[in-house]
């Protein structure tokens, strides 16, 4: 688990510790920026209901609320472009570009782990949601088995499973990935 | 907890571990690369979550305030309506007082003028009596 959680003395500093990573996250399952920033404002909002829940605890439940949220939001978005605007349901434009910051020492460095990211977004997007969600947890965001259990809501032997066929898919696709 | 991702697998190029590490690499610089516009807008959506605890409490007096002065209004309106009613209803009547002391004028007056005894009954009257 990634140090910063542990060590949050407070749930405004476990908040402003994973807030980033939150927003990768729900990049990832909504490709928009602004629903995922959404989306992680509200989890940090419904988190503040479960202050007095022990830190232990917060992890987990941080990552359950955020993953509703965006199951949330994909539906809702899922019926606004059905409905309102069926034309664009498979456009792709700005909004599933991946936010980067453009400015860095290595320009050229910089755009390679741009691109190489790219990549690996769209693997990821490509898997089935439950495969994502696990993967993602478990492995980018390293909750252990239970945690992830915990934050998807299913068994242990299911996280194992839906990790291993992602963790199939996600190699076919990036075979070269370094 | 880890042991699914120790052992390569026959016939792959990369083995789970280091697929994992790889991807986690690229994970990590990406958090670290965000935007500074997505930064600020996560910081500034940080910030509003304990605005609304600050913001309630300035919010209360201000209704407060509001409620204060419409009960004045209305309390100054009742008031003034009052004291409207009871000049206009019990009108005090002009007794002509002779400066001869005649008591047979002054109990005709009386006989005459009925809205005295009922301004007598008044509570202005108990007032101007007990000063």
């Amino acid at each position: 688990m990634p140090t910063v959680e542990v060590a949050a003395a407070t749930l405004e500093q476990f908040l402003s510790g994973v807030s980033a990573r939150a927003f990768r996250f729900a990049e990832l399952g909504l490709r928009q920026r602004e629903d995922a920033l959404d989306a992680v404002q509200d989890a940090m909002m419904r988190m503040l209901g479960y202050r007095e829940r022990p830190a232990a605890e917060w992890t987990p439940l941080f990552w359950s609320i955020l993953r509703r949220r965006i199951v949330d939001l994909q539906r809702r978005s899922a019926f606004r472009l059905r409905w309102l605007h069926p034309t664009a349901a498979h456009a792709d434009g700005d909004d599933g570009a991946i936010d980067w910051a453009d400015a860095g020492p290595d320009p050229s460095r910089n755009q390679d782990s741009r691109e190489a990211y790219a990549r690996m977004a769209t693997a990821l997007a490509a898997l089935p949601r439950r495969q994502r969600e696990a993967f993602s947890l478990r492995v980018l965001e390293e909750l252990d088995v239970a945690q992830t259990a915990q934050a998807m809501g299913c068994s242990e032997g299911s996280v194992k499973t839906h990790l291993s066929r992602a963790r199939e898919m996600l190699k076919r696709q990036l075979e070269d990935f370094r | 907890m880890n042991d699914d991702r120790q052992h390569p697998r026959r016939g792959s190029a990369l083995s789970d571990g280091d697929f994992e590490r790889a991807l986690r690499a690229r994970h990590r610089e990406a958090i670290d690369s965000l935007s500074p516009r997505v930064q600020a807008q996560l910081q500034q959506r940080l910030r509003a979550l304990r605005a609304p605890a600050t913001g309630i409490r300035r919010r209360h007096p201000a209704w407060g305030l509001a409620a204060a002065c419409s009960l004045a209004v209305v309390f100054a309106f009742g008031i003034h309506r009052r004291l409207a009613d009871k000049n206009t209803s019990v009108p005090v009547p002009t007794v002509a007082v002779s400066g001869n002391n005649d008591s047979g004028e002054l109990v005709a007056t009386l006989d005459e003028a009925p809205d005295l005894y009922l301004w007598l009954a008044s509570d202005d009257a108990n007032k101007i009596l007990s000063e």
